[in-house]
């Protein structure tokens, strides 16, 4: 029968079958685990511990299907060390670069620079931005503002400057609101203030600052500067903005268009013509 | 004002007006303030509603889980001393549905005016839901809308004077209480050093015959999560 049939040493393809299914076994109920861990913990862990975690469990599945048929096949390992050796110095090589990213990952995941669900920026000037979505042993992957799938290798996220927007809880942002000279500066100052202690989101401590900071060509130049939860910072400097803007021209305090006098040395001699 | 209501129903709170009423597929729910209308539709043959106080930290959004109090007047405490005061807290109100087995509001308003602060430095601090409060030295009246009593049994520990000006809570330790005169909680701050204090919740009401508000930040879906606060950030 096909199945008796010896392959190598004592090792039937019953054996290789035997072993196959053992290995698919393994893949399977690690698999099985890692999502069912996932489900049970989805409220109790972050979502970044919780990857980390059912990936290891699914790859010790595999590990220990591999170490589990070795046996099976007769495989001995002190027997594959010396040509492992070899094979070692052989893939090395090949895998360079799969080895760089792989070093890179363990290294993200004991340095923490970044966690799933955060904003941030790899790379020199704006970089790629966006919300990383997941971070693998080889690469990383971010979702940008406008929905595009980024996959990074490890080794590039490392070895660039990362800019993470929700390292911190919270975080400042700032307007220059330029007002006529003809308007009370002062006046523009508490109407703004108000508007900042009316926003909830716009944090009370670190306390907000409203002041002339520039006397300007055309303007009364006020800088605002606010504190608002890092995960809405945006949303809050949107809103304010247009609150300001509405809420000054409300109360006749308007933006002014640039200004500029001009002298003349002669007086001018001004025709006026008739239709 | 709290408790169950058997449809249909109309309640004001403050400038709040709720309106359940029947329709053909079941019962209208709508919270008017102003021009700003909330309506939900609600299928079933006979409702009843419960309402609630809840942790005050889930409006405008659920943000935190920290309540920061800032005392209108700071406190001065002498050392190895142990007294009570009363502040005041904001107060949310949740509309829950009898006989629903997660008890998740289908509706949650307050009529305080939400704000959000900073307890620590950017880095390692927290955000927290922000009230100023007097402070009291008997339970004092408040608008059982708006606000609610919140007992403080300070204990300082500490073998110095210390002056408190804040006082910061986790939601996931309070236990609102309620009747027909007030909403309560009562709590403990343990004062450990100079700029060290724990907070936590007794389970306990205020005045006899209280009932227990419902609880939105309960601990059963994060069972690693603590009741305490630890304030390290200063008093």
């Amino acid at each position: 029968m096909i199945l008796n049939r010896v392959l190598y040493g004592d090792v039937t393809v019953m054996n290789v079958l035997v072993s196959l299914l053992i290995l698919f076994l393994m893949v399977l109920i690690g698999k099985a685990i890692s999502l069912n861990l996932k489900k049970l913990l989805k409220d109790k862990v972050s979502r970044d511990s919780l990857n980390t975690t059912s990936r290891v469990i699914y790859y010790l599945f595999i590990i220990g299907g591999f170490f589990a048929i070795l046996p099976i096949l007769q495989i001995n390992l002190s027997g594959l060390l010396v040509a492992g050796g070899l094979m070692a110095i052989v893939i090395g090589f090949a895998s360079q670069s799969i080895v760089t990213n792989l070093i890179s990952g363990i290294f993200l995941t004991i340095e923490r620079p970044l966690q799933v669900d955060d904003v941030v920026s790899i790379g020199a000037g704006e970089g790629t931005m966006g919300i990383v979505e997941d971070i693998r042993i080889i690469s990383t992957s971010i979702r940008t503002f406008d929905g595009v799938y980024v996959r990074i290798p490890n080794e590039k996220v490392f070895t660039n400057s990362i800019t993470n927007y929700l390292e911190n809880v919270a975080r400042r942002f700032e307007y220059v609101v330029g007002i006529r000279y003809s308007d009370d500066a002062g006046e523009a100052v508490e109407i703004i203030k108000q508007l900042i202690e009316d926003h909830p989101l716009a944090l009370k401590n670190p306390p907000p600052q409203v002041f002339v900071q520039n006397l300007g060509s055309s303007s009364v130049d006020i800088t605002v500067r606010i504190w608002a939860p890092s995960t809405e910072w945006f949303r809050v400097r949107m809103e304010l903005l247009w609150k300001i803007k509405k809420t000054l021209e409300e109360n006749d305090i308007k933006v002014p268009f640039n200004q500029q006098e001009v002298w003349f040395l002669n007086d001018l001699e001004i025709e006026q013509k008739k239709n | 004002m709290y408790g169950e209501y058997n449809s249909p129903f109309e309640l004001t709170f403050d400038d709040i007006s709720i309106i359940l009423e029947e329709c053909e597929s079941g019962f209208t729910y709508t919270r008017t303030k102003g021009e700003d209308i909330t309506k939900k539709n609600i299928m079933g043959d006979d409702i009843s509603v419960y309402i609630s106080p809840v942790e005050p930290l889930n409006i405008p959004m659920k943000l935190t889980s920290a309540l920061l109090i800032e005392l209108d007047e700071p406190i001065i405490v002498q050392p190895n001393i142990k007294r009570q005061m009363y502040l005041t807290f904001p107060l949310e109100i949740g509309f829950f549905l009898k006989k629903q087995v997660k008890q998740k509001p289908f509706d949650l308003f307050s009529v305080s005016k939400p704000k959000y602060t900073l307890y620590g430095d950017v880095k390692t601090g927290t955000i927290c839901k922000y009230w100023k409060s007097d402070v009291y030295s008997s339970v004092p009246k408040t608008d059982l809308a708006r606000e609610g009593v919140l007992e403080l049994s300070v204990k300082n520990v500490f073998g110095d004077w210390i002056e408190v000006h804040h006082i910061a809570f986790n939601a996931y330790g309070m236990k609102i209480y309620f009747d027909e005169e007030g909403v309560s909680m009562r709590s403990k701050v343990f004062i450990k050093a100079e700029n060290v204090s724990v907070t936590d919740f007794v389970d306990k009401p205020l005045r006899k015959g209280m009932q227990r508000g419902i609880e939105v930040f309960t601990k059963d879906r994060r069972p690693l999560i603590g009741t305490r606060f630890v304030m390290e950030a200063g008093l």
